[in-house]
């Protein structure tokens, strides 16, 4: 028969094999002290009869026992892991495809994104989050669990609501990084404090928590717009990749735990993790581009306006006797704008139909009320369309004919000086200097500018010859 | 596992690391540590990595393995590609983005559906590793890349010069008018109040206002604007501000030769009334400056001032 003292041993080598099941490990218990009782009287030792079971069957095996007994068992856990799966996939696919919908204004993007955002929240993250529960067992504590499904669900919530532009999603960024921050990292940090085997691992736990609670933190000034983000993202992106991501690999390749199919999953996920942080940093919010509607819509008003005060003029001039005079020097100066303001007007009106992909009636209607343009953010295609391979393109040519406007209005206003050095100076077009290189004007005003702020600059452009126009007509009037 | 293989993987993550950083700093060196982090990844890690774990009793899972290297290696070269801007990005893009979802993921699942031991990859950490990429990819679709700053550079730039080229035609002879005094008096309070935000959101600059457009920290900050255009401690500077626009537009329309095209181009450009939208009412100040970054304040204000020259120009010009 065996004493109590091995009956322990037993009982604490099925603990250590994360039984966690509390009927199995009982019954587990059971049938091992039968077996080496059996072995025991065919003659053998506690010690001989135990270790020849271990040897037969070993942790591995008693682990296996426990998720096969999970698996018939709990028909709950098998329902959960197949919801988890399907949904999991089906909701991440959606997301990905939403995001690239979004990216690219195609229209079904938001649809896409409510139904994954609904399903990762609802189905598939309470899935993981149980599952994994019933894997680690009772040796996770509850609050872990229950902080990260709050905390992961307002947040993911909040996403939703923001790319949406739904009320209240600050409030629930706010609730979910109060749980992660305040509930769940300490809480994990806790758990792998007891987990622990060595002071150094402890430490490097530390620091790997830390790390995530700053880079959270940046994430969260990031989003909320407060002041200091980038220094957080800069520290906590350092700590994570460049500290705790080495010491926590060494420390499990040096104990032979580090399999190369988890190593290659850490350093992707890192990599992309650097990536992302990094082009969130380098990102401002889509509400800037505000700033080139009210620009574009300014500009056309008064463009507007020059073009209602040349019809008047031009009405005015037969009975006016000074403009009677210089009639054909009048007609000259309207004549070299209007060639200009046309390239512009047709430039700009061919960029909105092009990208809009949409009819010329629906894009100057788009032109005249901005903010109805849907790609206002598209940059590539317009790159495309104002630089060819060699540097010549549409937005060399405007320059041309910005260049020849300068030229021949420069005839008419010679005997004036002031007036001259004025025009030149609003019609420049030269290259500049940047830094070490010269840059050219098209290269420096339209590379990698967005269909509405293009926009805006070409309005821009149009106003400036039309004021150059006028002042040159003013000037011969005189 | 290699000795090798692991160096390797964590050289890729601090490249990529110091490259972002770089980058975000505006350093130079960045673009080479890029490239290097990607290519590295893409040509050596990965396929080295994969292999190791291949032979390393990874031969159940054949497909996976392949799938892996042709899931990330696209992946990552489209984020190279993004960032770099190099011809083509807009092709890898739409891959790099879902081929984890629509490709990696299925076949993972599926070849590791009958796997009980949880040793080799760990379930729980793909699937939260791969919502976390999921979810944060989502938040890009938000943005637009910070040179918008610079573009918005231009804008005032410009808006500065056509105000500079209205005051200049502007004659001697004509400095009688009262217009004259008023267009200044409105550009000259707008210019005060640009100089004290530049002011207030940089404390390097001792007191001297001056416009830095390479200075993006300052330029994009939103909170300093806000303070002080519609904070608390604001004391009514709007108000002011708009009454002073207000009654510059009631005395241009009142000038006597005034044309009726320039006095319908006052009112719709110096138009500071609240307007309808879905959202309900909103006021001018917070359509114009609510919760923007100090460019785009400054650059609204310049475009006031600029407006307030080209009607003063036009005006003077009626003979």
């Amino acid at each position: 028969m065996l004493d109590t003292s091995q009956i322990q041993l037993i009982e604490s080598d099925v603990e250590s094999a994360r039984i966690t099941l509390y009927n199995l490990s009982d019954e587990l218990v059971d049938h091992i002290c039968c077996a080496i009782e059996d072995q025991m009287r065919n003659g053998k030792s506690f010690d001989e009869a135990y270790s020849l079971l271990k040897e037969q069957t070993g942790i591995k095996v008693l682990q296996s026992i426990q998720e096969n007994t999970l698996y018939l068992t709990d028909k709950k856990y098998r329902l959960m892991k197949t919801t988890m799966k399907i949904t999991g996939n089906v909701s991440l696919a959606l997301l990905a495809l939403g995001t690239l919908f979004k990216i690219f204004h195609w229209p079904g993007a938001g649809p896409l994104l409510v139904v994954g955002f609904v399903l990762v929240c609802f189905f598939f993250f309470p899935a993981v989050i149980y599952i994994n529960r019933r894997e680690e067992g009772s040796k996770s504590p509850m609050l872990l669990n229950l902080s990260i499904l709050i905390g992961g669900i307002l947040l993911m919530m909040g996403i939703l609501f923001k790319v949406m532009h739904w009320p209240i999603a600050n409030l629930l960024l706010q609730g979910g990084w109060f749980f992660v921050l305040f509930l769940f990292l300490p809480t994990l940090l806790y758990a792998k404090l007891k987990d622990a085997k060595s002071g150094f691992e402890k430490r490097v736990y530390v620091l790997g928590v830390v790390a995530l609670i700053i880079f959270e933190l940046a994430t969260m000034f990031k989003m909320m717009h407060w002041p200091g983000a980038g220094p957080l993202m800069i520290l906590g992106s350092l700590l994570l990749v460049a500290v705790f991501l080495p010491l926590y690999t060494n420390m499990r390749f040096k104990n032979a735990e580090l399999k190369a199919g988890q190593f290659i999953y850490l350093i992707t996920i890192s990599m992309y993790a650097v990536v992302l942080t990094a082009l969130l940093a380098m990102n401002v919010s889509k509400d800037i581009l505000g700033c080139f509607v009210r620009e574009q819509d300014n500009g056309t008003a008064i463009n507007h306006y020059f073009e209602q005060k040349e019809s008047h003029f031009a009405a005015a001039v037969g009975t006016d006797s000074v403009a009677m005079m210089n009639a054909e020097k009048i007609k000259f100066v309207s004549e070299e704008a209007a060639k200009v303001k046309n390239e512009i007007q047709s430039l700009r009106l061919n960029l909105v139909q092009e990208i809009e992909q949409v009819d010329k009636q629906a894009a100057l209607a788009a032109i005249s009320e901005s903010i109805k343009i849907n790609k206002k953010d598209n940059y590539d295609q317009i790159d495309h369309m104002l630089f060819d391979q060699d540097g010549n393109g549409l937005a060399n040519s405007l320059k041309g004919k910005l260049d020849v406007y300068l030229e021949q209005i420069l005839k008419v206003t010679s005997s004036n000086k002031e007036l001259s050095e004025n025009i030149s100076k609003i019609l420049d077009t030269s290259s500049k200097k940047n830094y070490d290189s010269m840059v050219s004007w098209e290269e420096a005003n339209f590379k990698h500018n967005p269909l509405i702020s293009t926009m805006a600059l070409l309005t821009a452009l149009e106003r400036n010859v039309s004021m150059v126009e006028s002042s040159a007509i003013q000037y011969i009037n005189q | 596992m290699k000795k090798s293989i692991y160096y390797l993987g964590i050289a890729c993550a601090n490249l990529m690391l110091f490259g972002s950083l770089f980058k975000i700093q505006h350093w130079p060196g960045a673009s080479v540590m890029l490239v290097l982090a990607v290519f590295l990844f893409c040509f050596a890690f990965l396929p080295m990595a994969l292999m190791n774990s291949y032979n390393e009793g990874g031969q159940k899972y054949k497909a996976l393995h392949i799938v892996t290297f042709i899931v990330f290696f696209i992946s990552m070269m489209g984020v190279i590609f993004k960032v770099q801007h190099w011809p083509g990005a807009g092709i890898f893009l739409p891959f790099g983005i879902t081929l984890p979802f629509i490709l990696f993921l299925p076949v993972y699942l599926y070849q590791t559906r009958n796997e009980k031991n949880k040793d080799n990859v760990n379930f729980s950490a793909i699937m939260f590793g791969l919502t976390f990429l999921a979810v944060f990819s989502v938040l890009l679709a938000l943005n637009v890349s910070k040179g918008i700053i610079l573009k918005i550079g231009t804008n005032l730039r410009i808006n500065n010069e056509a105000a500079a080229f209205n005051m200049a035609t502007i004659k001697v002879a004509d400095k009688q008018n009262p217009i004259l005094e008023e267009s200044d008096k409105l550009c000259v309070y707008i210019e005060a109040l640009k100089d004290h935000l530049l002011i207030a959101s940089d404390n390097t600059l001792g007191g001297k206002a001056s416009l830095d457009i390479t200075q993006m920290a300052n330029m994009e900050n939103s909170n300093i604007p806000v303070h002080i255009l519609l904070g608390d401690d604001s004391n009514n500077k709007m108000e002011e501000l708009k009454s002073k626009i207000n009654s510059y537009r009631e005395s241009v329309l009142a000038s006597e030769k005034i044309s009726p095209e320039l006095s319908e181009l006052s009112s719709t450009i110096f138009d500071v009334s609240d307007k309808d939208t879905e959202d309900g009412k909103i006021t001018w100040e917070q359509r114009t400056f609510g919760a923007y970054q100090l460019i785009v304040v400054l650059d609204a204000l310049t475009q006031i001032q600029s407006n307030v020259r080209l009607v003063e120009s036009e005006l003077l010009a009626v003979k």
